[in-house]
C-alpha cells in the first residue's frame, strides 16, 4: 500500500497536471464550460488509454533494444531533470508551443497529460521488480488527480491566480528535480552493482 | 542472430528520425510540384543510403587512421544524440522556424544532415566496426530501417496536412525520449568500456 502511494506520487509529480495547466487552458479558451467539460473528460480518458500503451509499448521497446535497467534509470533521471530546471526557472512556454485549434488527443491527452516524461518514468516501473497491479493502481490514482485538477482547471486557476500558479510549478519543480537525481543515483549504484 | 537484426533496425529507424524530418522536408520541398517532390526525396534519400553504407564500411577505418577508439566515438555518439533529442523534447522553436530556399534542394540539407546526420553516421561507424554482429548484419538493418523511412518521407506533405503541427510534435517528443535512451546506453556502453 505504501509502495502504491508512493509510485502513485512520484507519477503526479511527472504528470504535472499543475504546470499544464495553463497550457489546457489556453488550449479551450473561448470554449463554453459545458463543452470544456467534455473535452477535459474525453482527453483524460485518452490519456489513460496511453498511459497504459505506454506501459506495455515501453517494456516491449526495452526488450527489443536491449537497454539495461541503469540505462533507462539514468535517462529517465536526466529527462526529468531538465524538465524540473525548467519549471524551476520558468523557460516553460507550453502555453504557446501548441497551435489552437480543436484539441483532439493532441495536445490533451499527449503530451500534456500523457508525455514523454511519463513514459520514461513508467518504463523505469515496468523494468523493476514492483508488481503490474501495484504500477496500474498507482498510475489509476495518478491519473485520476490530474484529471481532476484539469476538469476543474478553470476554477483552480481564478482561485490561485497566475502567481500562485507560478509558486506550485515552482515547489513541482523542486520535487521534480529531487525525484529525478534519486533515479539518476539509483542508475548509477545499478551500473556499478551490476554492470551494463 | 534475428533478435539482433531487430534491434538494430529499430535503433537506425529512430536515430534516422523519419518523422522528425517530414517537417524539414516540406519546408525545403513546397515550391516544387508533387511530382517532382517526389523525385527529390527519392534522389536525396538514395544520396543519404549511399553516405551510410560509406561510412558503414570506411567509417571504421578512417577512425583508426585519426586514432579514435570505439569507446570513445560511443561516448561521442552518444552526447550528440543527447543533444539531438533534447530539442525534440522540449521542440526548440529555431528548428521549426527553417527558411526555405527558393531553389530545388541537392545533397544539403535534406541527405546531409537531416537524413545522414552525425548522430546515425556515429552509430553506424560504430556498429560497422564490428563491435557487436558483422557488417553484413548492420548493412541489412541500415537498408531496412532506410526503407521503413522511405514511405514515411514520400508522404512527408500528406502526413503534415493530416497529423498537423501538433500531432507532429508529439509525436517528436515521445522519439526524443527513446532517443535519449539510445544515446545513454552508448555513452555508459563507452564510459564501462574506458573504466570497467
Amino acid at each position: 500500500m505504501d509502495n502504491i502511494i508512493s509510485i502513485a506520487f512520484t507519477l503526479f509529480l511527472v504528470i504535472d497536471a499543475l504546470g499544464t495547466l495553463p497550457a489546457y487552458l489556453s488550449q479551450v479558451e473561448g470554449i463554453e464550460t459545458k463543452k470544456c467539460l467534455k473535452i477535459a473528460i474525453r482527453e483524460s480518458l485518452f490519456a489513460l488509454i496511453l498511459m497504459f500503451a505506454f506501459f506495455y509499448i515501453g517494456q516491449l521497446l526495452l526488450e527489443l533494444l536491449g537497454f539495461s535497467r541503469s540505462t533507462v534509470e539514468l535517462s529517465g533521471g536526466i529527462l526529468l531533470f531538465l524538465i524540473a530546471i525548467r519549471l524551476i526557472f520558468s523557460i516553460e512556454e507550453h502555453s504557446t508551443r501548441w497551435k489552437k485549434g480543436k484539441p483532439f488527443i493532441v495536445p490533451i491527452a499527449t503530451p500534456l497529460l500523457a508525455g514523454p516524461s511519463f513514459f520514461a518514468v513508467i518504463t523505469i516501473f515496468a523494468e523493476s521488480d514492483i508488481a503490474n497491479y501495484t504500477i496500474f493502481s498507482a498510475v489509476l490514482i495518478a491519473w485520476f488527480a490530474s484529471a481532476l485538477i484539469y476538469l476543474f482547471g478553470r476554477p483552480i486557476f481564478n482561485l490561485i491566480g497566475d502567481k500562485g500558479l507560478l509558486a506550485c510549478q515552482r515547489l513541482m519543480g523542486l520535487l521534480i528535480a529531487l525525484v529525478s537525481v534519486r533515479m539518476i543515483l539509483e542508475g548509477i549504484k545499478e551500473l556499478v552493482r551490476n554492470g551494463l | 542472430m534475428m533478435k539482433q537484426l531487430i534491434h538494430l533496425i529499430l535503433l537506425f529507424w529512430i536515430i534516422l528520425d523519419p518523422i522528425g524530418n517530414v517537417p524539414i522536408f516540406v519546408v525545403f520541398l513546397k515550391n516544387l510540384d508533387p511530382k517532382r517532390q517526389r523525385f527529390v526525396i527519392l534522389r536525396e534519400m538514395l544520396i543519404a543510403l549511399g553516405i551510410l553504407i560509406l561510412f558503414l564500411f570506411f567509417g571504421a577505418t578512417f577512425f583508426k587512421f585519426l586514432n579514435i577508439d570505439t569507446n570513445s566515438l560511443e561516448i561521442t555518439g552518444g552526447i550528440i544524440l543527447i543533444l539531438i533529442a533534447i530539442p525534440m523534447i522540449f521542440s526548440h522553436p529555431d528548428r521549426e522556424n527553417l527558411k526555405a530556399a527558393k531553389e530545388e534542394p541537392f545533397i544539403v540539407p535534406l541527405a546531409v544532415p537531416a537524413i545522414a546526420g552525425p548522430g546515425i553516421l556515429a552509430a553506424i561507424t560504430l556498429y560497422g566496426s564490428g563491435v557487436e554482429g558483422s557488417q553484413w548484419l548492420v548493412l541489412t538493418a541500415v537498408v531496412i530501417a532506410w526503407l521503413f523511412s522511405l514511405p514515411i518521407l514520400l508522404l512527408a506533405p500528406f502526413l503534415k496536412k493530416r497529423m498537423g503541427d501538433n500531432g507532429l510534435r508529439a509525436v517528436e517528443h515521445l522519439f526524443g525520449y527513446l532517443l535519449v535512451l539510445i544515446a545513454a546506453q552508448m555513452i555508459l556502453h563507452g564510459l564501462v568500456g574506458v573504466f570497467g
